[in-house]
C-alpha cells in the first residue's frame, strides 16, 4: 500500500464515522404520541375529579388512558423487538435506549414515592419532568423540535405551580400535548419509513 | 499492515459495522455499493478470520443475515489505521 492508497482509505473510513456520529436521535412516534396524549388524559382527567366537576368520568378518564397506552405500548415494544433483528442498531441508539430507560425507570420509581415524597400534584409533574428530561435530551443533540417539546413541558410545571395553582393538571395536561405528543407528530411526519 | 484490511471494500465494511451493535446485510450492500456476491465473499473472509459475527434467520420465510463487529476485528482495525496513518506521516516526512 502506497500513501495515496492510504489516504484514500482513511478519508473512506473518517466519511463512514462521521457519519454515523451525525446520526440524530431516533424516537419511536407511535409511543411519543400515546404517552403524550395519555398523560394528558391521566392528568386533565384527575383534575376534573379533584375540581368536582365530572364527578367520577374524570377518573375513568385518566384509568382508561393508562390501560390503553400500557396495552399499546408492549404491542409496540414487541413488535420492535421483532423488527430490530432487522435493522441497523447503532450504539448512539443503544446508549440512548440506555438513557431513556434509566430515566423512565427512576420516575416510576418516584411513582411509587407518594403522596408522602411526591404529595399532590409532585407525582404528576415527576412525569412532567421525564418527559422533559427525554425531549431535552433529543433538544440538545440538535433536534429543534425536542428541545421545544422539552422546554413546553418544563414551562408547564412552572405554569401549574405558578399562573394557574389552582387547577394545575390542566397545564400539565396541555405541557404534554403540546410539548410531548405535538412533537410526536412532527417525528411520525419525518419518519423515513412513516412507521409509527 | 493487516493483509485483510488492504481491501476497501473489507475496510469499510469494519467502519461500517464500527458505529453499530448489528448491522443487516441489504445496509451494508448500500454502504459499500458492491454487488450480492462480492459482498457476500467479502464478509466471509471477515467471519472466518474471526474479525465480524454473523447471525442468520428468517422473515417472512426469507432468510436474513446480520452481522457484528468483534472485539478481534475491532482491535485489527485500529492497528491498520494506527498503522495507515504513519505511513502517511512517514510519507510527508521524506
Amino acid at each position: 500500500m502506497d500513501a495515496r492508497e492510504a489516504r484514500e482509505h482513511l478519508d473512506m473510513v473518517d466519511r463512514i464515522l462521521s457519519h454515523a456520529e451525525a446520526e440524530p436521535v431516533r424516537f419511536v412516534p407511535g409511543l411519543i404520541i400515546a404517552w403524550g396524549l395519555a398523560a394528558a388524559a391521566i392528568d386533565a382527567g384527575q383534575q376534573l375529579y379533584f375540581s368536582h366537576a365530572g364527578g367520577k368520568h374524570g377518573l375513568w378518564l385518566a384509568e382508561g388512558a393508562l390501560v390503553a397506552a400500557i396495552v399499546y405500548s408492549v404491542a409496540v415494544t414487541l413488535s420492535i423487538i421483532r423488527n430490530c433483528r432487522y435493522e441497523r442498531v447503532s450504539h448512539t441508539e443503544v446508549r440512548m435506549g440506555r438513557v431513556m430507560g434509566a430515566v423512565w425507570f427512576t420516575v416510576l420509581v418516584a411513582a411509587f414515592a407518594q403522596p408522602h415524597v411526591f404529595a399532590g400534584w409532585g407525582g404528576a409533574a415527576v412525569w412532567s419532568m421525564g418527559a422533559a428530561i427525554m425531549m431535552l435530551m433529543s433538544g440538545f443533540s440538535g433536534d429543534r423540535r425536542g428541545l421545544a417539546g422539552g422546554l413546553i413541558l418544563l414551562a408547564s410545571v412552572l405554569a401549574a405551580n405558578y399562573i394557574v395553582p389552582q387547577s394545575p393538571g390542566y397545564a400539565l395536561a396541555a405541557g404534554f400535548i403540546l410539548g410531548y405528543a405535538v412533537p410526536g407528530f412532527l417525528f411520525l411526519a419525518h419518519e423515513p419509513h412513516g412507521e409509527a | 499492515m493487516d493483509d485483510l484490511l488492504l481491501s476497501k471494500i473489507r475496510l469499510g465494511v469494519i467502519a461500517e459495522l464500527l458505529t453499530a451493535q448489528w448491522v443487516p446485510f441489504s445496509d451494508l450492500l448500500r454502504a459499500t455499493q458492491t454487488t450480492n456476491g462480492n459482498l457476500g465473499a467479502h464478509l466471509a473472509k471477515l467471519v472466518e478470520a474471526g474479525y465480524v459475527q454473523e447471525e442468520k434467520t428468517f422473515v417472512n420465510r426469507r432468510p436474513q443475515t446480520r452481522y457484528a463487529l468483534t472485539q478481534n476485528g475491532r482491535n485489527a482495525f485500529v492497528q491498520h489505521v494506527r498503522e495507515m496513518q504513519a505511513l502517511l506521516e512517514h510519507s510527508a516526512a521524506s
